[in-house]
């Protein structure tokens, strides 16, 4: 009896054995994925337009300008959306500004004429969950004289800037709204600007330092 | 032809998106290898999505964190552990085709200098010139952008990687501050989480912290927001963070959430 169950179990013991062994060594079949994703860095800006233009009219000075009183108007047409893309956990954003190309000299400040300090910039469009540190106002003045600087390589071109937003173990997410747009950019007017033409140039950098 | 072909092709062009002063870069930053007296070698990517060419201005700039992780452009020369000058751009200008991706190359030419020793740095920017705005007696302005990479270059074998956990307290804003330092003479990135655990030791909430660039010889406080799912009541929040060399960097605070 004890001889006839070992048996038993010993042919139980190779079958089970036979059909493992079988099965190890006759369905094997490999798929190697392998998944690279670059890491990126994006800035744009929205749409059709990258110039902001305000142009007051004569009628709404002289109704807007009552004494000792400022006449604010926003930006027509030009930049839509400012949106970044970034997919490392560091990235900082910063915003700088030229006058290079102005015909008419910018003041240094308001009460000495049209000042960089008159163009205030806020966020109007509700910013994405992406970009947690979202910018809060700061008017292009403040930036002209933030004292740091970006250099061309060449030694000429310098230009102030400053930093505006930054993030700290947040990627964006995806293309994200920064919160700045045509409707973000504010002129206010005193009555001491000099009539001319006066431009400048808004830059926005972003790094993943 | 057909009309409703081009009606079509229309509204795809409306729906795909059409953006202007776009610039992308793969990497977005790169780190580096080599020897006193070496030349390097390095190439990336410059991307557009723009329909329109893109002309790109390139330059070099010095940079530095501030203790809160904001990013400063510095006055060249003005930089400590600054890569600035070695830093060779293949081109100083470059028209960027509508949707391409264009390979752009730099080298960094290391002095051959014995006392070099850790991590240097120095940041790439493409900056997308903008057209002079239109002058007819209105206030004009261009708005444009820029992208910039930075470049970190170790002298091979002279790494010291050092970096602490010197303080965690509660803010003014709420949020928890955890307060890194970089004694080393190389970049370090601390990356890891804060857990927010009940004084039965039971972790209630985690918060990731991810890859925190910290200088060399510097400090950075990084902000870590409480969770809003914490009621009122006693906690301990446990910092469980480590450099990508695998230090490990520990330390915890009771905190009480209002």
């Amino acid at each position: 009896m004890r001889k006839s169950v070992l048996v038993i179990l010993l042919a139980i013991a190779f079958v089970v054995g036979s059909v493992s062994f079988a099965a190890t060594y006759t369905s094997t079949a490999n798929h190697n994925i392998d998944v690279s994703i670059p890491e990126v860095a994006f800035l744009r800006i929205g749409n059709t337009g990258t110039s902001l233009t305000f142009a007051p009219t004569a009628e709404q000075l002289a109704s807007g300008l009552a004494a000792n009183s400022t006449y604010t108007m926003t930006g027509t047409s030009g930049q839509d959306v400012l949106q970044a893309l970034v997919n490392k956990g560091s990235w900082s954003l910063g915003v700088s500004v030229s006058t290079t190309t102005s015909v008419t000299t910018w003041a240094a400040t308001s009460t000495d004429g049209l000042a960089l300090s008159q163009i205030t910039v806020t966020p109007t469009v509700t910013g994405d969950t992406g970009i947690p540190a979202l910018v809060s106002s700061f008017d292009l003045g403040t930036v002209s004289t933030s004292g740091t600087s970006i250099a061309a390589a060449d030694g000429s071109g310098t230009y102030t800037g400053m930093t505006i937003s930054s993030g700290s173990g947040t990627k964006t997410q995806g293309w994200q709204n920064v919160g700045i747009d045509a409707g973000s950019y504010t002129l206010t007017l005193t009555g001491n600007e000099a009539p001319g033409s006066y431009s400048a140039v808004v830059t926005y950098v972003l790094a993943t330092p | 032809m057909g009309k409703p072909f081009v009606v079509a092709l229309a509204f795809l062009a409306l729906i795909s998106g059409v953006y202007a002063s776009e610039i992308g870069v793969s990497p977005s930053r790169v780190d580096l290898q080599a020897t006193p007296g070496s030349t390097v070698t390095e190439s990336i990517d410059l991307i557009s999505n723009s329909t329109t060419t893109e002309h790109v201005t390139v330059h070099v700039s010095d940079w530095t964190l501030s203790p809160t992780g904001k990013l400063q452009f510095l006055s060249n020369g003005s930089a400590e552990y600054s890569s600035r000058s070695w830093l060779q751009p293949e081109a100083m200008a470059l028209d960027l085709p509508p949707n391409s991706t264009v390979p752009f190359r730099f080298s960094l030419e290391v002095p051959s200098d014995s006392a070099l020793d850790g991590t240097y740095h120095a940041m790439l920017v493409f900056d997308i010139g903008a057209a002079a705005p239109a002058l007819n007696g209105k206030v004009q302005m261009s708005v444009t952008t820029a992208i910039g990479v930075a470049v970190y270059v170790s002298i091979s074998g002279t790494e010291r990687p050092k970096a602490q956990l010197s303080d965690m307290y509660l803010g003014d804003n709420g949020a928890l501050a955890v307060v890194l330092s970089n004694e080393g003479n190389t970049l370090v990135r601390i990356t890891g989480a804060i857990e927010f655990r009940d004084r039965d030791g039971k972790t209630l909430a985690t918060q990731s912290v991810d890859d925190i660039p910290v200088l060399r010889g510097s400090q950075r406080e990084v902000d870590v927001p409480v969770p809003k799912s914490l009621t009122s009541g006693y906690y301990v929040a446990l910092a469980l963070l480590h450099d990508r060399q695998g230090a490990t960097l520990s330390g915890q605070l009771p905190i009480q959430v209002p």
